[in-house]
C-alpha cells in the first residue's frame, strides 16, 4: 500500500518542531513509516515527535 | 488447515515447554526481602547456563570488575538484586526453547524487541514509582502468544504475517483476521498457566486491547498501569526499532496513557537514550 502523508501529521506543532531540526528526509520517512497508522491521537504524535527529535539529536 | 478456536488453541498452546522452574523459584526468591544470599548462589549454582551467564554479567566492563569476579557469592554482591533479575529473565527467554523455531531467522528479532520493550517498561515503571521488576518481567513476555502461535500454528501463523504484510496491518490485527484472536490472549493464557502474578497476566493480554478502551481517562487508574506501561513500552521499541527489524509498525497509543506515563518530553528523550544504552549492554552480555 503506499503512503501518503496524512494532514493530522502536518498539523502537529510538535512534529513540526522536529522536522526543523534537520533536513535529513530519509530518516523522517523512516521513522512516518513506521509510525503509518497516523492516528489523530496526541500519543501517537508525541511519540513521532519524540523519535525524531532524538535519532536526529543523536546523528548531530 | 482447520482454524482452531480460542479454548483448542489455548489448551494447545499449554502443552509447550514451560518456564525452568530453576528460574521461577530464583525469581521468587529474589522478592522475598528475608532471604539469605546463600540460598540465591546455590540456586544459581545449580543452574549452569544461568551462573556462566552471572558471571560473565559480572565481569564485564559495564561493572567494572574486569575478570575480579572469582565466585557465584561475589558476582550476586557486584550485580545486586535488580541487576540479578533482568539478568535471569533475559537470560530464561533466551533460553526458552519452543518446537518448530529453530530455524526462526524471526526469533532473534523477537527476542531482542521483548528485550527493548522490558527495558523500557522497567524504565517508565522506575519514572513512575511502579514494581519495575515485574513490569521487566511482563515485557519480556508480552510477545510470548506470537512465539506460542508459531511454534504451535506455524502454517497459520505464516498466513497471518504474509496478510500482516500485504494488507498493511498489525500481526495482531492479521491474527485476529486469521485466527478469531491475537498473541496477547494467547500469551495471557499461557502465562496464567504458567502461574506467574495476575497483574502480569493482564499486563500481557491488555497490551495492545488497552489502546481500544475509548472512555479511558488520565489519570490512568492503577489496574490499569501495567497493561499501559507495556502498551508504550512496546510503542516506543517499535519506534526506536533497535531490534533493526525493517518491516517494523508502531501500534496505535491510547491518549489517555500516553498523558499519564511519559512526562515531559525532554525527560522521555533522555529515557530513550538509557533503554538504547541498556538494549546495547544486555544484548552483548546475554550473547543474543
Amino acid at each position: 500500500m503506499p503512503y501518503s502523508k496524512p494532514d493530522n501529521l502536518k498539523s502537529s506543532a510538535r512534529t513540526a518542531q522536529a522536522e526543523q531540526l534537520h533536513s535529513d528526509d530519509a530518516l523522517r520517512m523512516e521513522i512516518l513509516l513506521r509510525i503509518r497508522r497516523n492516528c489523530p491521537g496526541l500519543g501517537d504524535q508525541a511519540l513521532r515527535a519524540a523519535v525524531l527529535t532524538y535519532l536526529i539529536g543523536k546523528r548531530k | 488447515m482447520t482454524r482452531p478456536t480460542l479454548q483448542i488453541a489455548t489448551a494447545a498452546v499449554k502443552q509447550l515447554p514451560n518456564l525452568p522452574g530453576s528460574t521461577r523459584q530464583l525469581l521468587g526468591y529474589l522478592n522475598d526481602e528475608s532471604i539469605e544470599l546463600k540460598i540465591i548462589v546455590r540456586s544459581i549454582e545449580c543452574d549452569q547456563v544461568l551462573a556462566v551467564g552471572v558471571m560473565r554479567v559480572a565481569n564485564s566492563p559495564f561493572f567494572g570488575m574486569s575478570n575480579m569476579v572469582q565466585t557465584i557469592n561475589d558476582a550476586v554482591i557486584v550485580l545486586g538484586f535488580s541487576n540479578l533479575r533482568m539478568i535471569i529473565v533475559a537470560t530464561m527467554m533466551a533460553t526458552l526453547k519452543f518446537p518448530n523455531l529453530e530455524n526462526s531467522a524471526d526469533i532473534q528479532i523477537m527476542f531482542k524487541h521483548a528485550l527493548a520493550v522490558a527495558i523500557g517498561a522497567s524504565i517508565i515503571a522506575r519514572n513512575n514509582a511502579l514494581d519495575s521488576s515485574s513490569l521487566f518481567l511482563a515485557g519480556i513476555l508480552h510477545d510470548i502468544g506470537t512465539l506460542a502461535l508459531m511454534s504451535t500454528y506455524p502454517e497459520l501463523h505464516q498466513e497471518a504475517r504474509e496478510l500482516s504484510i500485504r494488507d498493511d496491518i498489525l500481526v495482531h490485527e492479521a491474527e485476529g483476521m486469521v485466527f478469531g484472536f491475537d498473541h496477547a490472549e494467547i500469551g495471557a493464557s499461557l502465562c496464567r498457566h504458567w502461574n506467574l502474578p495476575e497483574s502480569i497476566v493482564q499486563a500481557i493480554g491488555s497490551h495492545h486491547r488497552i489502546a481500544d478502551v475509548s472512555n479511558l481517562q488520565p489519570p490512568v487508574q492503577k489496574n490499569d498501569m501495567a497493561a499501559g506501561v507495556i502498551h508504550i513500552s512496546d510503542a516506543i521499541a517499535h519506534g526506536l526499532n533497535l531490534e533493526n527489524d525493517h518491516r517494523t509498525m508502531v501500534p496505535p497509543i491510547s491518549d489517555a496513557i500516553w498523558s499519564s506515563l511519559t512526562g515531559q518530553q525532554d525527560k522521555l528523550i533522555d529515557s530513550f537514550a538509557e533503554i538504547e544504552k541498556l538494549f546495547h549492554e544486555l544484548v552483548v552480555l546475554i550473547a543474543m
